[in-house]
């Protein structure tokens, strides 16, 4: 397989998790189009230089964060749901619990959540969500450039703050 | 990851800390550690309870994320439309580049080999 196809698959099957990660880590950046696209370019060019690469998936996450760092810094953190955007996707969410009460209840949950979502700093951001996409502990690290106990604390600690929310 | 539970002064196990939970949790443990874990859990209500927490944290979240979250963020607003042409242009470079560095590697080779026939090494 030519190597420029290799890479389109790759892009194909991953461009929207590393896409949501940048987003969601990140804020919400016209940037993070072009900070995905150019991981996967980085790919290509290191593959066509011969670098061999183990984990693929974890370095273009890797690539695409440190890019991500380097462009989206200085900006401010804007949450990927603001309170008019929240507002619309509590009215559209299609919730299936058998009584209004319940229906609050997931509601208020939802509510605690988003605010305690908002409130993690970008480290436990950016552990959080790689974890939602089935980063091992020692894969995170590498991707964020910290040590393996580092990320369990910083995971712990994103632990504790949302079982607060809602287990007191 | 490995953390041994210490024993206390008059022998009872101690609690593991919060963190070895989740390691727990998120099977992080060596066997070694991840079974007296598991041993603690079989004889402590306390740390069962703090599992339950966490696991229900993890599947809230999880909840959160797929329901509310991930379907919100906005698509890329270019749709990726660039990627092809930008790969494209990449690969015409990077051959260009490998077409110039077998030339340059081939003329180089020439030229030390003609170097040391005009002025052979001492």
């Amino acid at each position: 397989m030519k190597l420029e196809q290799k890479v389109t698959g790759y892009f194909e099957r991953w461009r929207d998790p590393v896409y949501r990660y940048v987003v969601a880590a990140f804020g919400n950046s016209a940037q993070a189009e072009d900070v995905t696209q150019e991981a996967f370019l980085q790919l290509y060019r290191c593959l066509h230089a011969g670098q061999s690469i183990g984990n693929a998936r974890a370095w273009v996450f890797r690539v695409a964060h440190n890019l991500a760092v380097n462009q989206i810094k200085s900006q401010q953190f804007i949450t990927p749901l603001d309170d008019e955007m929240w507002a619309e996707v509590r009215r559209l969410y299609q919730d299936n619990s058998p009584t209004p009460e319940q229906k609050l209840i997931q509601q208020e949950k939802f509510d605690r959540l988003r605010i305690t979502v908002a409130s993690l700093t970008a480290p436990e951001r950016q552990c959080l969500h790689l974890r939602t996409k089935g980063f091992r502990y020692r894969e995170i690290a590498k991707i964020l450039g910290m040590s393996t106990t580092t990320v369990a604390e910083t995971l712990y600690r994103v632990i504790e703050k949302l079982a607060k929310e809602n287990y007191g | 990851m490995d953390n041994p539970l210490q024993n206390g002064i008059d022998g009872e196990e101690q609690h593991p800390p919060g963190e070895q939970l989740l390691l727990y949790v998120d099977r992080e443990l060596t066997p070694k550690g991840a079974a007296r874990i598991e041993t603690h859990l079989g004889a402590c209500w306390s740390c069962r309870a703090q599992v339950s927490k966490i696991e229900k944290s993890i599947a809230d979240f999880m909840e959160f994320d797929g329901a509310m979250l991930t379907p919100r963020l906005s698509p890329p607003p270019n749709s990726w439309r660039g990627f092809d042409g930008a790969l494209r242009q990449v690969a015409a470079e990077s051959g260009r580049r490998s077409l110039l560095s077998i030339v340059f590697c081939s003329f180089g080779g020439f030229f030390s080999r003609v170097r040391h026939l005009v002025m052979p090494p001492h």
